[in-house]
């Protein structure tokens, strides 16, 4: 009896860890995606406009990308206010801190070791962090967008560091904008 | 005092429906058919009166001139769905 009742909690726990992943999933409206993906788009106009207007230091620009990293800290604070995040949600953050974290020391203190390869280190690990999001709120179009910028990372090896900006705006059209407006359509539908 | 189980969730094929549903996010049609055995007419209906309720979303298209059915929980079917397992968990008390 004493089995049966201990089955019946572990199952219960099960189903309810399986609810819990299923919320993140669902509630998943496509912001962060956006946000960030507008974010580079901006930074990497800013860049071009201040190499154009003859700006030494013109990459500079992309120190805009820490304050990003500031407000994403403030608006999960406020968003998952509760200590018991799921732990689709908690995968989630880990992956996405460490990559942001991983890029922002790499392409800041070590632009010049990085060199032809900074872009490239970039956009691989931005893909990767993509298709593992993807696959774990089971959205294809992630999984898709995070391949196209994997493969744009290797394009970047073979290209001018000049072409640099536009081979980002577009990965992040594809690894961030298109599955971000996708996932808000698809929230909104949901969230009838 | 216990509390009262959905209706719309108490049903084997509803509640089998959108179990499947909350473990795998969104089904096609054909796939549901498949993994609850049941008619394409009894799956019509109970999805019918689940997308009434508010507890799926179901989306139609065409796939090489085939019709296609998408079914997905919604945030108010995860919802009824938490508070059915509650109110089990209550009835088994564990």
């Amino acid at each position: 009896m004493d089995n049966q009742i201990k089955n019946a909690e572990e199952s219960f726990e099960i189903i309810k860890t399986m609810i819990e992943n299923e919320k993140v999933r669902i509630n998943e409206n496509g912001f962060v995606y956006l946000f960030w993906g507008w974010l580079v788009i901006f930074a990497a106009l800013l860049q071009y406009v201040l190499m154009f207007s003859g700006v030494k230091q013109s990459h500079y620009a992309w120190f805009i990308m820490l304050l990003g990293g500031i407000f994403m800290v403030f608006y999960f604070r406020k968003k998952h206010g509760s200590p018991s995040i799921p732990l689709t949600g908690k995968v989630l953050s880990y992956i996405w801190i460490f990559t942001g974290l991983n890029i922002f020391i790499f392409a800041f203190l070590f632009p010049i070791t990085g060199g032809n390869l900074l872009l490239f280190f970039i956009l691989a690990m931005l893909g990767v962090a993509t298709i593992i999001s993807g696959a774990l709120l089971r959205f294809s179009w992630l999984i898709i967008g995070g391949v196209i910028c994997n493969i744009l990372a290797y394009v970047t090896i073979l290209t001018h560091p000049v072409y640099w900006g536009v081979i980002s705006i577009v990965a992040i059209i594809f690894a961030d904008l298109i599955p971000g407006y996708m996932l808000r359509a698809k929230y909104r539908n949901q969230n009838v | 005092m216990y509390k009262e189980l959905d209706p719309i969730l108490h049903s084997p094929l509803r509640l089998a429906i959108v179990s499947l549903l909350v473990k795998g996010g969104e089904f096609d049609f054909n796939t549901l058919k498949e993994k609850t055995g049941a008619t394409s007419g009894n799956i019509s209906v109970q999805l019918k009166k689940l997308e009434e309720a508010g507890y799926i979303t179901i989306e139609k298209s065409f796939q090489k001139n085939y019709p296609h059915t998408d079914v997905a929980i919604s945030k108010k079917g995860l919802t009824a769905f938490e508070e059915y397992v509650n109110a089990l968990k209550d009835y088994l008390g564990v």
